[in-house]
């Protein structure tokens, strides 16, 4: 890892040792190089737009796109974490599909487990309207909407069991949901 | 001068910490049980007074979707729901997603 941190350094010696070499050359007319003293406008203009842009696309550019990429690692990071809590809800909710009645713990978990989840959403969602990215922040009302579906697929009945059709319907709300989360993390990814 | 008398209720202090299911058949501290005996006649004081009812929702193990609709989609079908979103201030600290899941319930009340 060092060897490539020190690449530039590496890279610049030998252009100033080049560079030493060519008018050493030239001073001293070995092998056919010749150095005219006169100062050109033109090419010193040239040489300086060429300073000026190789410094701006390394500490400005450079900078910002770091910048930028960490923010994304970030919002991806918050996006990972509702995704977690999102198959944890999942879980719970499909461990009671085979139940005569969903107890009073069972419901008290799956409260607790949305309650996580609508809150990992909201620090998403404050998290988006902080960074770069907030623009994306309309499209995480999106979410908001699906997550409303998907719970009351699973706490809007309680406590009775679930029927066939309350699974399909939370089958589909979790796959929307899933999707928009999905999508909301390529789009973060690829946010310019 | 007018003044706005504002009213409290707080879900955790006056009702229950673990809110529970539909109907009052269902099991203890429903959203049926809610309506009737606190949100309802504490809306209609409000509404009388043209005051302000502040619902905080913080201080609970959390709601299902049965008691929320039950409780505010309830009101909502017994009064207007444009009423009910003026008379009616929710805060929600421990759940801020709560806040718009409740005005969700009560703006599609009538549509059902």
């Amino acid at each position: 890892m060092n060897r490539f941190r020190s690449a530039p350094y590496i890279v610049g010696a030998a252009i100033a040792v080049l560079c030493c070499l060519v008018f050493w050359s030239a001073d001293t007319g070995l092998a056919g190089f010749s150095i005219n003293h006169d100062i050109d406008p033109i090419n010193l203009a040239t040489l300086g737009v060429n300073i000026f842009i190789a410094f701006f696309l390394q500490y400005y550019f450079a900078a910002r796109a770091t910048d930028d990429r960490a923010e994304k690692d970030i919002l991806i990071d918050n996006v990972r974490d509702v995704f977690n809590m999102l198959r944890s809800c999942r879980d719970e909710v499909n461990a009671c599909h085979s139940v005569g009645k969903i107890s009073r713990e069972s419901q008290k978990k799956i409260i607790k487990l949305y309650r996580n989840l609508s809150n990992g959403l909201d620090n998403l969602q404050t998290a988006i309207e902080m960074s770069e990215c907030k623009k994306l922040g309309r499209e995480s009302e999106a979410i908001g909407e699906r997550f409303y579906k998907y719970k009351a697929a699973a706490t809007g009945k309680f406590p009775h069991p679930y029927d066939p059709s309350d699974i399909g319907y939370q089958d589909q709300t979790y796959r929307a949901l899933n999707k928009e989360l999905h999508s909301l993390a390529f789009r973060i990814n690829q946010y310019r | 001068m007018t003044t706005t008398i504002v009213k409290t209720i707080s879900i955790a202090k006056d009702f229950s910490e673990t809110p529970g299911p539909r109907a009052r058949d269902e099991g203890d501290f429903s959203g049926d049980e809610f309506l009737e005996d606190l949100l309802r006649p504490a809306f209609v004081e409000a509404k009388e007074h043209g005051a302000t009812l502040t619902i905080d929702l913080d201080g609970t193990e959390g709601y299902a979707t049965s008691f929320l609709e039950s409780a505010f989609g309830g009101l909502a079908r017994e009064f207007d729901s444009a009423e009910i979103l003026k008379v009616i201030v929710f805060k929600s600290d421990d759940e801020p997603f709560l806040v718009n899941e409740i005005k969700g319930y009560i703006t599609d009340a009538r549509k059902k």
